[in-house]
């Protein structure tokens, strides 16, 4: 499987609802966010499925890739809370993007190449920082520490490849 | 502005009903929920969560074939087959059902804004033209093609529903053409049933019904196409 691990987009600060889940992404998010779709675009990434949280920001995220997916989106509780061997079983698919939080996906980074969650390891920092529309590629098999680092793509840098 | 949240609810309430209880209305209302939701989002230029809402509506899509023939089977043996197998469809559905994926539907659901009315233009002439395209050669249309329009109108009714404009001549012509998809699904219907030996005349009835019926879609299409391309 190609796994590729995306932060969701800037998002508001708060939502009209004063739910953390209902934050919207912000203009900026969304403008950002779609040179960040035209990088993965210029590497001929495509997805065959999409999984995402519930939370709006990244159902909102989930939309934008809509030009590289050429699967269906699935909503997952999952992504929403640590990284669980639940989410990995449901996976499925040979080009699959999780859309997600932190500090959960870099937990799931480190899970998924290392085999170990950040909280085991508490003297250490976390080996991963996910900004806000940054892109992990791994290859392998979804399991514990089955899993190599293709790629970690800061936003800036697909923002850039997107709008050279 | 579109507001989804009273259809959000039925969704809720209709899914726990479905489970609970083997009432056809409850089956009818979810995917009939599921089905003007997924639309709302379509137009709104929403991608998350419509395959979600479709594969909600379509996990239920047999037991409400069988609710459907259920009200309108006379032969007894045929009638009580339907019955038995939608208990098992109902039991199968229940132990089956993805509980996850609806609760993270659910709640997904729970957190979308209303939505703007202009954004939903676009997605409307969409839906428009999509429906327009699928009743090209009607005339010559096998069941698969009868079935795309079936979906495409059904959807562009409810989409007219969400904006508040005139969806009177699209709900005529979805209803002639659900009575279509009723027969078509009656015919496979009574050849999977394996107790009730199909009589000749019972065979020519249906299948004279259904093809008297493809002659009323084909005219109400004529009848009610402009108003489907309408801009």
């Amino acid at each position: 499987m190609e796994l590729y691990l995306i932060r969701h987009a800037q998002a508001e600060e708060h939502s009209e609802s004063g739910g953390d889940e209902a934050r919207a992404l912000s203009r900026e998010g969304r403008e950002r966010f779609r040179d960040v779709v035209r990088g993965l675009e210029r590497l001929e990434v495509q997805f065959d499925r999409v999984y995402h949280s519930p939370y709006l920001r990244a159902q909102e995220t989930a939309d934008l890739l809509e030009p590289i997916l050429a699967g269906e989106t699935v909503v997952t509780a999952a992504l929403a809370r640590a990284p669980s061997e639940e989410l990995l079983a449901s996976l499925e698919g040979g080009s699959v993007a999780l859309v997600g939080h932190e500090p959960w996906l870099s937990d799931l980074l480190s899970v998924l190449l290392l085999g170990w969650h950040v909280y085991e390891h508490p003297s250490r920092s976390a080996p991963f920082e996910f900004k806000k529309g940054g892109v992990a590629r791994l290859t392998g098999k979804p399991k514990p520490g089955e899993m190599q680092l293709v790629a970690f793509w800061p936003p800036r840098t697909l923002r850039e490849l997107g709008s050279a | 502005m579109i507001e989804c949240t009273a259809w959000i609810h039925r969704l809720a309430a209709e899914l726990l009903r479905a489970e609970t209880s083997d009432d056809p209305e409850a089956v009818h209302k979810l995917r009939v929920a599921a089905g003007r939701l997924s639309v709302a989002l379509e137009i709104a230029g929403r991608r998350a969560l419509r395959d979600d809402l479709r594969a909600l509506r379509r996990s239920a899509a047999r037991m409400r074939d069988l609710d459907v023939w259920s009200a309108r089977a006379t032969a007894a043996a045929f009638a009580q087959w339907l019955a038995e197998e939608r208990a098992d469809e109902h039991a199968r559905w229940v132990a089956g059902r993805e509980r996850a994926r609806t609760d993270a539907l659910l709640a997904a659901l729970a957190t979308l804004p209303p939505i703007e009315l202009s954004a939903a233009t676009n997605g409307l002439a969409r839906l428009r033209k999509r429906a327009a395209q699928a009743g090209r050669g009607l005339e010559r249309a096998d069941a698969h093609a009868w079935h795309r329009l079936r979906r495409r109108v059904r959807r562009l009714r409810y989409a007219l529903e969400w904006v508040d404009g005139d969806s009177k001549a699209v709900e005529a012509l979805q209803e002639e053409l659900g009575e279509l998809n009723n027969l078509a699904v009656g015919r496979r219907l009574l050849e999977a049933c394996p107790v009730h030996e199909i009589s000749r005349d019972e065979e020519r009835a249906l299948n004279e019904a259904y093809e008297a019926q493809r002659v009323r879609a084909l005219a109400a299409w004529r009848s009610h196409r402009a108003h489907v391309e309408e801009h």
